[in-house]
């Protein structure tokens, strides 16, 4: 398969709105995740929910709602296998996620041969076959994610910073850690359909790192967050188009650069305190 | 380790010395009974049993690894004990400063803002402290728009203790406070817990090693290892602890009790 080659036939505005909101509820939702130390926990479940997304693929259904309850149900399986592995065969967390996501993207792939879906479009996605019912699928998970933003941002801030300072404060952190979870296995679906199973880091964590360089407080770190998730997928997109090929190895390229360009200047320009 | 029978009775009479002093104000803020706690075996707490009086500030103390911090996560129920109870009277939840704070200092906030987090909760109990009150007090006015990233350990300490005290809570559970700080900012700690329990009628339970700031500040004390040895005034459960026929603990308190 020659993933990087793939050309782009045609940029629709579906495509274009795709890509903007998975910049504003991929993004912040990558801000929570690094604090509550799972970044690499997020970018792992986008790996493990390929199998849950193959199985409802050949179970015949294709909407985005069956395809996120099959990836809900493996990202689920994953972490009671992460768990497991953890509590009962006492491997450390880095080595349970590596075992446990590596496992189920190998299980993935394995089901899709048999699969009424192209295994590239799983694992770099397909943002110019994207279609409607998969971007009313994602206008919902921004309008979600942004109004926990909103309403929820101290419970949700307070327990991804520290579960326990939560609940001194009368926060259940135990919810918001399945909340947080939920949100994470919606999101890796839409991330799927668009930058593939591999590439979610695109989404899920380059914004969050490039803007901590940079953000003074958790507002400003969501805000440029979706700022650097914007560009990129901006550039990214732009030069697939200009050069032929594929948006998402580009918009992953582009948010790496970002990310240590962001690094890199904030460095040179001297702090105030 | 094994304790003799006499330290428990040890136990007994200074429990009872506080129970008679009791103030017609100070009323019982949490009660243990016969608590436990077994981890793989290891015995770390043993059928502990006490009461916390409100408006006081109660040390807890002991050698290392006896087993006070696992007493203050069952207190603040993040783990389960093995066997028996613990009662609050107050209303929940209950302030904690933990003895190393959880991974928080990648965070992009000032001092300010890091503070600010504790007046978060929902809970109608007023705090201890004010924000504006906390600064002063602790002396962070100088660093409060700094970022959280660049804090010395013992300006570190300082934040998460304001953060604990501008809690909405009547009881705080704090974790070796005194660590880090100099001897300037003991004192006003130490002033500033008893004016916070003797006149706006918060309750503390601190853990301490620092002899100083007990004899100084402390009401009363609780000696720990893992069973509870005694609970009384400093005074007393101090002099209890240095002629401790133990070795180790007897060298310990040497070096601790100049």
């Amino acid at each position: 398969m020659d993933f990087a080659a793939r050309t782009v036939m045609e940029w629709n505005s579906l495509s274009w709105e795709a890509l903007i909101l998975l910049s504003i509820f991929a993004a912040p939702l990558g801000c929570l995740l690094i604090f509550r130390r799972m970044s690499y926990f997020g970018d792992a479940l986008g790996h493990s929910a390929l199998a849950g997304v193959v199985v409802i693929y050949l179970m015949g259904w294709q909407s985005p709602w069956a395809l996120s309850a099959g990836a809900i149900a493996s990202v689920l399986l994953t972490s009671q296998i992460l768990k497991f592995l953890e509590s009962q065969f006492r491997l450390p967390t880095d080595l349970a996620l590596t075992v446990s996501s590596a496992g189920m993207l190998g299980l993935g792939i394995l089901l899709s041969a048999s699969a009424p879906i192209q295994l590239e479009h799983l694992l770099v996605g397909d943002l110019a076959a994207i279609n409607e019912s998969m971007v009313w699928f994602l206008r919902l998970l921004a309008v979600v994610m942004l109004s926990f933003l909103i309403f929820m941002w101290k419970p949700l801030w307070a327990s991804v910073i520290d579960a326990r300072f939560a609940r001194s404060l009368g926060f259940s952190s135990h919810r918001f850690d399945f909340l947080l979870l939920a949100l994470t296995s919606v999101t890796v679906v839409g991330l799927i359909q668009s930058v593939g199973a591999i590439l979610v880091a695109t989404y899920l964590v380059f914004p969050a790192a490039a803007s901590l360089a940079w953000a003074k407080s958790l507002r400003s770190l969501v805000v440029s967050s979706i700022v650097f998730a914007l560009a990129s997928s901006f550039f990214g997109a732009y030069a697939s188009m200009r050069l032929q090929f594929a948006p998402a190895p580009a918009i992953a390229t582009f948010g790496f650069l970002a990310t240590l360009l962001s690094h890199g200047v904030a460095r040179l320009i001297p702090s105030k305190d | 380790m094994r304790l003799s029978y006499s330290d428990l009775q040890f136990g007994a009479t200074f429990q009872r010395d506080v129970k008679s002093k009791r103030g017609c104000k100070k009323v019982t803020v949490l009660r243990t009974q016969n608590l436990s706690f077994i981890d793989n075996r290891d015995v770390i707490l043993d059928a502990v049993s006490f009461s916390l009086e409100s408006r006081k500030i109660h040390g807890l103390t002991g050698p290392n690894g006896s087993g006070k911090t696992t007493l203050l996560e069952i207190l603040m129920g993040y783990m389960k004990p093995t066997q028996g109870r613990v009662e609050y009277f107050i209303p929940q939840p209950v302030a904690y400063l933990p003895q190393q704070s959880a991974q928080q200092r990648l965070l992009p906030v000032s001092v300010q803002e890091f503070v600010e987090m504790g007046t978060w909760g929902k809970s109608s109990t007023p705090p201890a402290l004010s924000m504006k009150e906390a600064f002063r007090e602790l002396g962070l006015d100088h660093i409060a728009r700094q970022s959280i990233l660049r804090l010395s350990g013992g300006e570190w300490k300082k934040v998460n203790l304001a953060r604990t005290l501008v809690q909405s809570a009547d009881l705080y559970l704090l974790d070796e406070p005194f660590n880090h700080l100099d001897l300037d900012t003991e004192k006003r700690l130490g002033t500033l817990l008893q004016r916070l329990a003797h006149e706006n009628g918060k309750t503390f339970f601190v853990v301490s090693h620092d002899w100083h700031a007990m004899n100084h500040y402390f009401d009363s004390l609780i000696l720990l290892n893992h069973k509870l040895i005694a609970q009384g005034s400093v005074q007393s459960v101090g002099e209890l602890y240095m002629n401790w026929k133990d070795p180790a603990h007897h060298q310990w308190m040497h070096q601790h009790c100049h």
